[in-house]
């Protein structure tokens, strides 16, 4: 499995799963702690589902009990919670150097 | 000659004169149905809230103002032949979205989106759907590229 494009938006978005590991989060809840439009996050999720980073299900609940469809949940694996870090780790990195006053990268 | 310079004349100045009132009578109508939308969001609003609603809460309440959805105390509020228009269209959008993805795939996502849709109410909706609409090519390109190359998209 390969691993994903670190864009600005994947790296919030990791970076929401991050603040809480364990936890399963659904697309909203997620884009709402990145701080990003609600639809945009989607095309991110499936970058991460694809590559193994996360995992989702569909939530269990009786949809006529609670008065809403099921929502599908996601988290991140255990590969894959070792793998953000790093990815962000590195991306910070990156970052730093680009943004260093002189002798940063062009 | 003359008489059928004139003939055109009479013809073209009756259809200019219809087009014209046909248009009047268009634009009356479009006051009319704005006019009913203010009268419906101010008589709603004024049942919710206990009190005449102010000038700015009625015009945001019919939807011609988007407001914050912190703001939105009011959110039953609309009118809600509004409220059907704007969640058709947003079905709609959802739908269109769903054309993009593998077939495979479809099912999950219409399921996973509409679940998210059906928490947020008409106008979040309307741009949840848009926004899904616009990524909805990459999403598709995504999940393309691991059907066709059995390989996972960078």
């Amino acid at each position: 499995m390969g691993e994903p494009r670190i864009t600005m938006a994947t790296r919030e978005v990791l970076s929401a799963f991050l603040a809480k590991p364990a936890e399963e989060h659904y697309g909203l809840q997620v884009a709402e702690a990145a701080g990003l439009p609600g639809g945009t996050i989607y095309p991110i999720l499936m970058r991460l589902e694809r590559v193994g980073w996360l995992e989702s299900r569909w939530e269990d609940i009786d949809p006529q009990t609670e008065g809403r469809p099921q929502r599908r949940y996601y988290r991140l694996s255990e590969r894959g919670a070792q793998a953000a870090t790093a990815a962000l780790a590195k991306s910070a990195r990156k970052q730093t150097f680009g943004l260093r006053p002189q002798g940063g990268a062009v | 000659m003359t008489g059928l310079v004139l003939g055109i004349v009479v013809v073209v100045g009756g259809l200019v004169c219809l087009a014209g009132v046909r248009l009047a009578s268009r634009r009356q109508a479009k006051q009319l149905e704005v006019a009913d939308l203010l009268w419906v969001a101010a008589d709603r609003l004024r049942e919710e809230l206990g009190r005449s609603p102010t000038q700015e809460e009625v015009v945001a309440a019919a939807g011609f103002v988007r407001v914050h959805r912190s703001l939105r105390f009011w959110e039953e509020a609309v009118v809600p032949g509004r409220a059907r228009l704007e969640a058709r269209a947003a079905e709609r959008k959802l739908m269109l979205a769903l054309s993009f993805l593998p077939s495979e795939q479809r099912v999950r996502y219409w399921r996973e989106w509409n679940a998210e849709m059906a928490t947020l109410n008409p106008q979040d909706a309307a741009a949840f759907a848009f926004q899904i609409l616009r990524s909805a090519p990459l999403m598709g390109l995504t999940l393309m590229f691991v059907k066709v190359f059995d390989r996972r998209a960078a």
